[in-house]
């Protein structure tokens, strides 16, 4: 489980945010909570910059704190554009 | 359904980061810039994480010599001054207190050279936490004692320091204080820029912080000094699609064409400058026009901007957040009375940000030859310092920027000084 041990250095890490996956919500507090799975660790993080954050959606975590949700349309249309990327075509790329 | 597609493998494809290796390499040939006496390209990135990306997957020495990657003062840890460990320990010794702070505060040294961990030992309570929120819960189970968070961090964390206190008013937690040391991140690029002590033609732009404060905030970069600014993420496929952006508006608009124009300051000679004048976004996944308005609000709300003294930089104005004064129940430097207060400038007045010339280490540590000062400027590399790798190392850190894990020296340290100093 080497590799797993730092990663989980690098959650605990104050700089990071990290992108994981919402796999519970809970509205029986005050502020939304949710349940997020990043690399199979599991953590409750506030939701309380991103309420409209579904279960099964990316959100990016800071000190507990979901920061942004991760737009997949977007993360698509860039994947895209530099997998088409060509050194010899002149174009854009 | 979401699939893994923010999964870090998925930008972390070995052949479509050499693809885009291959691309930037093509312009900057095309360019000549480092060749036959012409400058190299110089992008300064200013986020710890991209600090540390860049040396964890090579990156540099994968990039053509035209085209030079510098660290700026983009580590929080690093940017806190001696004034404020000072405090930071002072609160720690206090009996009764409990001092909640971010893992990577525990081993930077105070004006004496004493830190969290060597206070911690000798018997101060000092918690580690993930979270503000935790540091909260922490002061609601131990009512008789007073918990001290410390708010060290940019626009990311700062939003998350101010949930907490709003938090700890809601449920009634009268024994939670912050202690901000929380630092704005455009006033110290601003200040940067401004000494021309370096040149610098780009910028790769927090993705982070721009989740929050979104890209706007750092369009300055492009409309009043001509600089190229990209918002990048971290991963290697991130990192090296905004440096091709950056390559390519610069190949595009070579300096003399600028110039030419009058697009181009005289007073700060670039290799290029951003003719657009606009801020380009690569990291399209997390980064919004407008970032995020909730977290926005509740800073704003929360915190009020204040001057403050920056590492290497010396006070830049309007740069730091304290706590507004409705929240002074739940302020740290309030509660124990800790330092003046330092009014903002008033917003309509222009920044004055020539920084002092003796603005290096702005403390002890100075004399002793550690030039962590020049490296949060991006004026030196690390193995430039005399003591890098030789009497400061990550064991024994003289400076903060070989301390926290996401300081350039401790970066370079880790995954790029042998080949530096084989250079060298």
């Amino acid at each position: 489980m080497g590799v797993a041990r730092v990663e989980l250095t690098e959650v605990e890490r104050m700089c990071l945010a990290v992108p994981a996956m919402i796999v519970d919500r809970d509205e029986a507090g005050e502020m939304p909570m949710a349940t997020v799975d990043w690399n199979g660790n599991r953590r409750r993080v506030s939701l309380a910059f991103t309420p409209q954050a579904r279960v099964g959606q990316w959100v990016l975590v800071h000190v507990g704190v979901a920061i942004q949700v991760l737009d997949e349309v977007e993360a698509v249309a860039s994947l895209a554009a530099w997998q088409e990327a060509n050194p010899t075509d002149g174009g854009r790329w | 359904m979401s699939t893994a597609r923010f999964d870090p493998g998925c930008w972390r494809d070995p052949a479509l980061a050499r693809r885009l290796l291959q691309r930037i390499a093509d312009v900057c040939a095309q360019a000549g810039w480092g060749e036959a006496g012409r400058p190299p390209l110089v992008v300064m990135e200013i986020c710890g994480t991209h600090t540390m990306a860049i040396a964890r997957w090579g990156l540099r020495s994968l990039l053509p010599s035209g085209l030079r990657l510098i660290s700026g003062p983009g580590c929080p840890v690093c940017v806190t001054d001696d004034g404020q460990m000072d405090e930071m320990m002072a609160l720690a010794r206090r009996p009764g207190v409990i001092v909640a702070t971010y893992g990577d505060l525990l081993k930077v040294p105070d004006s004496r050279g004493q830190t969290l961990a060597q206070a911690r030992a000798a018997g101060a309570d000092v918690r580690v936490v993930y979270s503000p929120l935790e540091a909260v819960e922490l002061a609601r189970q131990l009512p008789e004692r007073q918990v001290v968070l410390l708010g060290v961090g940019f626009e990311t964390t700062a939003p998350g320091a101010a949930l907490a206190v709003v938090q700890a008013k809601a449920m009634g937690v009268n024994n939670f204080f912050l202690y901000s040391a929380h630092r704005l991140t455009p006033p110290a690029m601003r200040a940067l820029l401004s000494t021309g002590e370096q040149r610098i033609d780009a910028f790769l732009i927090p993705g982070h912080v721009s989740a929050v404060l979104g890209e706007r905030a750092f369009a300055f970069l492009a409309e009043e000094f001509g600089c190229g600014a990209v918002v990048a993420g971290f991963e290697p496929v991130d990192i090296l699609a905004a440096l091709l952006q950056i390559v390519e508006e610069a190949a595009a608009h070579p300096v003399a064409e600028l110039l030419a124009v009058g697009e181009a300051r005289r007073d700060r000679p670039a290799v290029c400058g951003n003719a657009q004048r606009v801020v380009h976004n690569e990291y399209r996944r997390a980064v919004r026009p407008e970032g995020n308005p909730r977290a926005q609000e509740l800073m704003e709300r929360v915190f009020r901007v204040v001057d403050a003294d920056w590492r290497g930089l010396g006070r830049i104005p309007a740069s730091g957040l304290a706590l507004r004064p409705e929240w002074r129940a739940w302020d740290a430097q309030i509660r124990w009375d800790l330092r003046l207060d330092i009014p903002p400038l008033p917003s309509s007045s222009p920044p004055p940000t020539t920084l002092p010339p003796s603005a290096t280490c702005l403390d002890k540590r100075a004399t002793s030859g550690c030039r962590c000062g020049h490296v949060l400027r991006g004026v030196i590399t690390p193995p430039e310092c005399p003591l890098f790798g030789r009497v400061c190392t990550p064991l024994q850190p003289r400076g903060p920027c070989m301390v926290s894990s996401e300081g350039a020296c401790a970066a370079y340290y880790r995954y790029e000084w042998r080949q530096d100093l084989a250079g060298g």
